[in-house]
């Protein structure tokens, strides 16, 4: 656990004259709530921009929003609450870093990058004899798709959890994680000849 | 379709008990949908076993202690 770079009392002083406004009962929730979900945080952004560099610039700003914000976390999911401001977070570094990534949620722009016939046979058959992983996988669904499955997977969050972090309807979640795994399930990579590996 | 809906609610465990139970029962009956649903089983256990969980020793720690950095 990473929580050994919090913030002491004497940044928190510094942060206090700079800045003003910030008190060190805010730096103490800071650390107390928020900084135990650094890891689940920095999972979230690690899968959301598939680089680690990116990543950490995402939980920096989202660390920076959550110490600015931390007073209205009342009793609430901390993890929950933590990971939604990653999410802007992310979004916010996407807009300006690639734009193109984003696919507006109208629905239909969505479908379209899930649709069977999107997936190439022949970009399938290459990908087959490749040795990759699920992972791969994983970190090549769409970006509305890959952030549902993360949080329902790795982070184990609820259906109604999802829906609050990613502001999505509990339908959406379910259709987008039904979705989801179906590419997962037709993808090549999980049905690839494992002696294919040993020939290679 | 509704039923695989089902399915899927009572795999990801948000159904209640009674819900539950009625599923069970169902996939104990129809040899489909039981193939469905550990297809469904298989891919979670394998995303568990098979997808990391990026902790980020370094990368979290630098990203928090770049937060504190900011705010000195």
């Amino acid at each position: 656990m990473s929580s050994g770079a919090g913030i002491n009392q004497s940044q928190c002083a510094v942060w206090q004259t700079r800045h003003g406004g910030f008190t060190c009962l805010e730096h103490t929730r800071f650390e107390e709530r928020v900084l135990p979900h650094l890891d689940a945080g920095y999972n979230l952004a690690r899968w959301l921009t598939r680089n680690v560099d990116d990543a950490e610039d995402v939980v920096q700003d989202a660390c920076v929003r959550a110490l600015k914000y931390v007073g209205s976390l009342r009793d609430g999911d901390a993890r929950a609450w933590f990971l939604t401001i990653v999410r802007h977070a992310f979004y916010d570094w996407c807009e300006r870093n690639r734009p193109a990534e984003i696919v507006k949620d109208d629905g239909t722009a969505i479908d379209m990058a899930a649709d069977d016939s999107a997936v190439d046979p022949e970009q399938a058959a290459l990908r087959s004899s490749e040795s990759r992983l699920l992972a791969d996988a994983l970190a090549e669904l769409p970006l509305a798709f890959r952030e549902v499955l993360v949080l329902r997977e790795l982070e184990e969050l609820s259906y109604k959890e999802i829906a609050r972090i990613a502001d999505i309807p509990i339908g959406t979640v379910m259709s987008r994680l039904a979705r989801a795994r179906g590419l997962l399930q037709r993808s090549p990579l999980l049905h690839r000849d494992p002696r294919a590996d040993v020939r290679r | 379709m509704k039923l695989e809906r089902w399915s899927r609610r009572y795999a990801d465990g948000e159904i209640d008990s009674l819900q539950g139970r009625s599923i069970e029962q169902h996939l104990r009956g129809c040899a489909a949908c039981a193939a469905k649903h550990q297809d469904l089983l298989a891919l979670r256990a394998q995303i568990r076993a098979e997808v990391p969980y990026f902790t980020g020793d370094a990368g979290a720690a630098r990203a928090g202690a770049g937060a504190a950095r900011q705010c000195a």
